[in-house]
Formats: structure tokens, sequence, C-alpha cells
């Protein structure tokens, strides 16, 4: 695949022989074909050379004063960063017990002097060749078990939300289905009754709608498919918009909403619906959080020549230290109970936090258990694409 | 009316509270509702009803551990209770009648099968 074009140039090659002629005639044959050479004249030089340059071929004399060419090579097999570099012997011994013992050592090939010097040629490429394409496969076998780790970690943390999922749809299901049972047998004559359990069922089917739709949108984002269409956003209008939605559900609770919005609030360049969307749910969630009574503020401001800044604080119960890591990354584990048993997804944060950074924005969250959230969101005036 | 059992509910699913609220109060049953587990197991200790209803599945402390709280207290160590679960386990099971679960209801019910195991938990 890659291996299409040989280039001696990328390869070094070490040259151990006590004998400087020998040294020096096949340094010049290799040089001849483009391979950076480096020659060391005893098998303790060799070894030390091997420390400072890694050869990614070795050429190895047997007999040698000192240490000899077997011993050398265990040494550099034993070493597990050098140990797949191939050693190619070359001496004057031709017997099979010399051979045999080259092999035993850990050479990969024995050519026996005096050599022909194309016989060297080919032995020395085909075993470079061999030793790249061993080495692509390594890494290739790493990159493979790394990605398959994480498959494998994706997929429990999936089959692990499709668990939560299923039980939180069983719940409203089986709510509708409880109550349309009870209405087919029994006669309801109070009207009032009656209102209520229609309710129910309305706002069971309404929990299954929010949790399909935000179900669609994680969807959409692991498929890593989100469009956006870039308008001139007025944040002040989309805030007032977000609140008119929610002023009910904040008024049952007697919530006040402050906002402040800086005069010299620019319009931004982003997504309207995801925007509406972000802001809907950071409110909703500062609603759904603070008790009766309680207030929530929302500032938006000029950050620095390219930023806006926007402020959700809110006077709620907080969220536990234990939470506050994982709060944007983990899908369903955040459902939790508002002060007057509203429900989410638990599917909100991650969604959002995806939608503020396609628009190439941050979102942080400070908080403290019973005084209250701050969510404070960055994004750019401008998206450069 | 003080002579008709007293059964406590404790559910955090508003829409099943409400229906089996419903249907219960229609046979003639005096109902509490509460809906979490804490609340529930103060209800269990100060009002000692003839039967709880328990789901499994709640925020804060689960039917389970109420109903283990429940068996160390003297007063509700043999209060019936019987659990509504959307968890059908084999091993929740086995650990409910380890505490001395009556009955079990797997969600959804039909609340009509319901309002006849409460009747026939309270007979036996």
């Amino acid at each position: 695949m890659s291996q299409v074009i040989f280039d001696p140039s990328k390869y070094v090659i070490l040259i151990v022989d006590d004998t400087h002629q020998n040294v020096q005639v096949l340094s010049q044959i290799l040089r001849d074909e483009k391979y950076v050479v480096l020659g060391a004249f005893s098998a303790e030089d060799g070894l030390n050379l091997i420390e400072k340059r890694r050869p990614h071929l070795i050429l190895m004399d047997v007999m040698m004063p000192g240490m000899n060419g077997y011993d050398a090579t265990k040494i550099i097999k034993d070493n597990p960063e050098t140990a797949n570099i191939p050693i190619l012997f070359l001496s004057a011994l031709s017997d099979a017990e010399a051979k045999v013992k080259a092999f035993e050592a850990g050479g990969i090939d024995y050519i026996t002097k005096p050599f022909q010097h194309q016989e060297v040629l080919a032995r020395v490429r085909i075993h470079l060749r061999i030793y790249t394409l061993e080495v692509e496969r390594e890494k290739n076998i790493t990159e493979l078990t790394e990605k398959q780790n994480h498959l494998e970690k994706l997929n429990k943390e999936k089959d692990d939300v499709l668990a939560i999922i299923s039980h939180d749809m069983r719940n409203p299901l089986g709510g509708i289905i409880g109550i349309s049972n009870f209405l087919q047998l029994e006669e309801i004559e109070d009207r009032a009754e009656m209102q209520e359990m229609l309710r129910l069922i309305e706002s069971s089917a309404e929990r299954l709608l929010a949790l399909v739709n935000d179900l669609l949108d994680v969807a959409v984002i692991e498929a890593n498919t989100i469009r956006l269409e870039f308008v001139d956003v007025d944040l002040e209008k989309t805030v007032s918009d977000v609140i008119s939605l929610q002023t009910p559900a904040a008024k049952s609770k007697a919530i006040r909403i402050i906002t402040q919005f800086d005069e010299k609030l620019p319009t931004i360049e982003a997504d309207q619906s995801k925007m509406s969307q972000i802001l809907g749910n950071l409110i909703s969630n500062a609603i759904k959080f603070t008790p009766n009574g309680g207030e929530i503020s929302i500032q938006a401001m000029p950050d620095s020549s390219n930023n806006v800044k926007i402020v959700i604080s809110d006077s709620g119960i907080g969220i536990p230290a234990d939470l506050m890591g994982s709060l944007f990354t983990k899908m369903g584990r955040h459902q939790r109970v508002g002060t007057s048993g509203e429900k989410g997804t638990g599917l909100g944060m991650p969604i959002i936090k995806r939608y503020v950074e396609v628009h190439n924005g941050t979102i942080m969250v400070d908080s403290t258990v019973d005084e209250g959230s701050v969510f404070t969101i960055c994004l750019p005036i401008h998206q450069t694409l | 009316m003080s002579d008709q059992p007293l059964i406590l509910l404790v559910e955090d699913n508003e829409s099943i509270a409400k229906l089996v609220e419903f249907k219960l109060k229609r046979d003639g049953y005096r109902l509490e509702v509460r809906t979490n587990g804490i609340d529930g197991l103060s209800a269990v200790k100060s009002l000692i009803p003839d039967l709880v209803v328990l789901d499994v599945m709640m925020p804060g402390i689960s039917g389970f551990e109420l109903l283990a709280e429940m068996r160390k207290n003297e007063a509700t160590k043999s209060t019936k209770v019987m659990m509504l679960t959307s968890k059908s386990r084999e091993e929740d099971l086995q650990r409910g009648f380890e505490l001395g679960v009556v009955e079990y209801m797997s969600k959804p019910f039909k609340v009509g099968e319901l309002s006849m195991r409460i009747k026939k938990a309270l007979e036996n």
C-alpha cells in the first residue's frame, strides 16, 4: 500500500565489522544506492552507536576482538526497544554450525564472505521492506486496538442510555395506557375528575414528545450532521421570546425573572433555532431548580471585541459536586427532579453544550448547593469559516 | 368511613399516582399518597397503613430501601406491602419476597387488576 516507492535514503544501516576495509567497501556499495550508512569497528562501538541513532538494519560480522557478533545480537534482541531491528550476519565462516548459531542469536539472514554486491543489496532491500511492513503492521494494530476500545466504551454508553431511556418511556406510556383503560371501564360523572385525567394523559404525552425530540437531537449530534443556518441573531429578542413561553411555569412558582442587556450588545452570527434551544433549556432548568419565590437573572454583554457573554443565574438548589464533573458529558445520567417535581430527559445539558461548541463558543457552570447556579456562555459575534 | 382499610401509595410518577388514587377512592379505600421515598417512609411510620403500595424506582431512596427500613421498625415490621415495578428482573422479585412483599404489579398495569390484587392482599 504505502510501500509502492522504496526510498533507500530514508533508511539508516549500521555496519559492525572489525576489518576497516570491509566497512569501507560495504559503505560505498550502500551509499551508492543512497542509503544512510553508519560504521562501527567493534561490537561494543556498535552497541553504543545504536543508543545514539537507531538504525533500520544492521550488518553484523561474527568474529571480532572483544565481544563477538552473536553476543552483540543477543543484547540487541533482548532490548525491547531494539529487538525488531533486522540483523544480517556477514561472515567468512561458512559452516552450518556458525549459521545456526547466528540464527539462534536472533539474526534474520546470513551472508558468507566473500560476498557479491548485488546479493547483499538484494537481501538488505528485502529485509528493509519486511521490517517496514512489520513496523506499520504494529502501528496499525495499536491504532485498531485503541479504536476498538473507544468503540466498546461508546457502545456501553449507548446501552446505558438506552436502558435509562426505555425506563423513562415506560413511565409516561404506563400513565397513558392506564388512564385510557380506566376511562373506558369506569363511569366518570365528575367533570373535574375527567378533566384531570385528560390533563394527565396530555402531560404524559408531552413528556414522551420531549424525550423523542431530545433523542432526535442526540442522533443528529452523534452522526455529526448538525445543520446550522447562520443569521444575525438578536439575543435580547431571543431571550424575551423564550421567557414569554416559560412565564406560566415561572409564575406557578412565583419566580421573578430579571433581564439586563448591555446597550452595546451586538447581534451575533448564529443559528436562530439552536440559540432559542440553548437559552430555552438553560432558563427552563433555572426555573425547574429554583424553589417558589426565587429569582433568576439573565444578563448579556459584549465580552471582548469578538465575543458576547450571556450569564444565567438562579437562586436554586445548586448542583452537587459529584454531578458537576460530568454534567455536560454523560447522556441521561443527570435526571433530577425539580423543586416542584418537574422532570427532564437528562439529555438537555450534553445537547446544548454541543450546540454551543458548533457555534465556536464555550459554556461554563459554577454552582453552590442551596445557593444557586450560574451558567456562562461565550459566543463569537462572527463565525469565521 | 374510618373502618375502611387505609392504603399508602408511594409513587413518584404523577399520572400513575393519580390513576391509582382515582381507582382506590372509588373502591372505597382511605388513601394517602406520597411522591418520594423519604416522605413515604415517614408516612409509613406515622400512619401505620393496612397496605403500602410501593414503587421501586424513585429518586432519593428507592422502594427497596424504604421497605428494608420499614422492616427494622417494630410497628411496621409486618405491614403488608405490594410493589409496583417496571423492573421485572428475577433478583428484584427474590429480594422483595425475602422482605415480605405480598404482591407484585409490573408496569404498565391495568388498574382493574391492581384493584383486585389489593382486595385479595387485604383479605389474606
